[in-house]
């Protein structure tokens, strides 16, 4: 009996999905774009519609503001190569320098102030679907902000991004920790 | 509505989309912006998503600052640079051409450095002339003396390396020009395919080694 009524509820979810408000829109493809775009939707087993909304919100959400920004499109496995030719100091200046210049820039372009929170929307960010500079995971237990950043990339990649997030959030006054592997860097900050 | 099969790539059809109230009010923010229709931003984004952000995203491209990538090249010494480049032309110069367009020729390849220095990637400013005899190929690139030289190897490594031909290449600070005499005009049938309709004449003239290296 329990388990029918589970099944009963799915069932109710299933048929009543929350609303989304969305407006229309009438547009006008040439046909070459609309043809690959199905070709698009058939592969990944979504809708046009989804396809086209996902590249949208792309375009209004970053590439405007990344293109004006000036940022650029490299191969990851050139980057790889770039950081494993530094020594662990210079990538560690490097990163050093990179948040204090090109990255405090960045986050003020974006969100227009430097603090916790804009920060860390912008670590966020670059760790997006969009900039996919690594994968980005992030929790707070009621006392201590974890961040990892997974890049794939090597000690010295770690070795950068460990010293860059230590400038940003030090100089909010945040105590920060890191701990480094070759892939990863697990990031805590603290009050 | 349109039918697979019947539609020719520059015809256009009208299509009605439900947009999330959010991107159509910034479409429409951004089209005044910039003076064009929001028809012009949608069909651009969508063109930039099947040009270049599917195979972006599959081949592992990443984004960075600019700034960051040319003080990046000024950590390495000139022999580094040149390493980087000629290890850039035969594993991701080679890898992205073959992913992308699935065959190594000129086309492609040139194909392939537009992709490069369009404004999806933006990873130079590229130009291109032919003037019958001889392709001019300029890239700008703001990395530096190192830069320069790190993109002198990669793109005459490419056309060395993958294509067998023979560039002459100059560099300043921050840019590299790259001329490369070929037997034909861009745009015509691929370099193999041309080769084999010369007539014998301009073939003894013009004969290259079709190898696409090691």
């Amino acid at each position: 009996m329990a388990h029918s009524l589970t099944e009963l509820m799915f069932e109710v979810e299933k048929a009543e999905p929350a609303r989304v408000l969305s407006e229309t829109r009438t547009i006008r493809l040439e046909g070459d774009i609309l043809l690959k775009l199905e070709e698009l939707a058939n592969q990944e087993n979504v809708s046009i519609s989804f396809i086209i909304n996902k590249a949208l919100r792309r375009h209004v959400e970053w590439e405007i503001y990344a293109e004006k920004f000036g940022f650029m499109m490299a191969f990851t496995s050139k980057m790889r190569r770039i950081f494993e030719s530094l020594t662990d100091a210079e990538a560690r200046e490097l990163g050093s320098q990179s948040a204090e210049n090109e990255y405090s820039e960045f986050i003020n372009f974006w969100f227009k102030k430097i603090d916790f929170d804009t920060t860390v929307k912008a670590l966020e960010l670059l760790g997006s679907e969009y900039a996919r500079s690594f994968k980005f995971e992030h929790s707070f237990d009621g006392s201590m902000h974890t961040i990892i950043f997974k890049h794939d990339r090597g000690p010295r990649t770690s070795a950068y991004y460990a010293e860059m997030v230590k400038v940003l959030f030090n100089r909010l006054n945040l105590k920060v920790d890191t701990v480094e592997s070759d892939q990863q860097v697990t990031i805590a900050v603290r009050n | 509505m349109y039918h697979k099969g019947t539609l020719t790539p520059r015809e256009t059809i009208t299509r009605t989309i439900r947009l999330s109230p959010q991107v159509d009010l910034e479409l429409q923010q951004l089209a005044r912006q910039e003076r064009v229709s929001v028809n012009y931003l949608v069909t651009s984004s969508l063109q930039k998503l099947t040009e270049w952000d599917i195979a972006a995203e599959k081949f592992g491209f990443v984004a960075i600052p600019g700034f960051l990538h040319a003080k990046m090249y000024s950590y390495f010494t000139v022999e580094q640079a040149r390493e980087l480049g000629e290890w850039a032309a035969k594993n991701f110069g080679r890898d992205f051409i073959l992913f992308r367009f699935k065959k190594l020729s000129l086309d492609t390849v040139l194909e392939t450095l537009r992709l490069l220095g369009s404004r999806y990637a933006r990873i130079f400013s590229l130009q291109h002339t032919f003037d019958g005899r001889v392709h001019t190929i300029i890239v700008k690139h703001g990395l530096g003396a190192k830069g320069s030289i790190f993109n002198e190897q990669f793109l005459t490594s490419i056309f060395k390396g993958l294509l067998n031909l023979d560039p002459e290449s100059e560099r300043t600070e921050d840019q590299v020009v790259i001329r490369l005499k070929t037997p034909r005009e861009i745009g015509k049938p691929t370099w193999s395919e041309s080769y084999r309709r010369q007539p014998s004449e301009s073939r003894i003239r013009e004969e290259i080694p079709i190898s696409y290296g090691g």
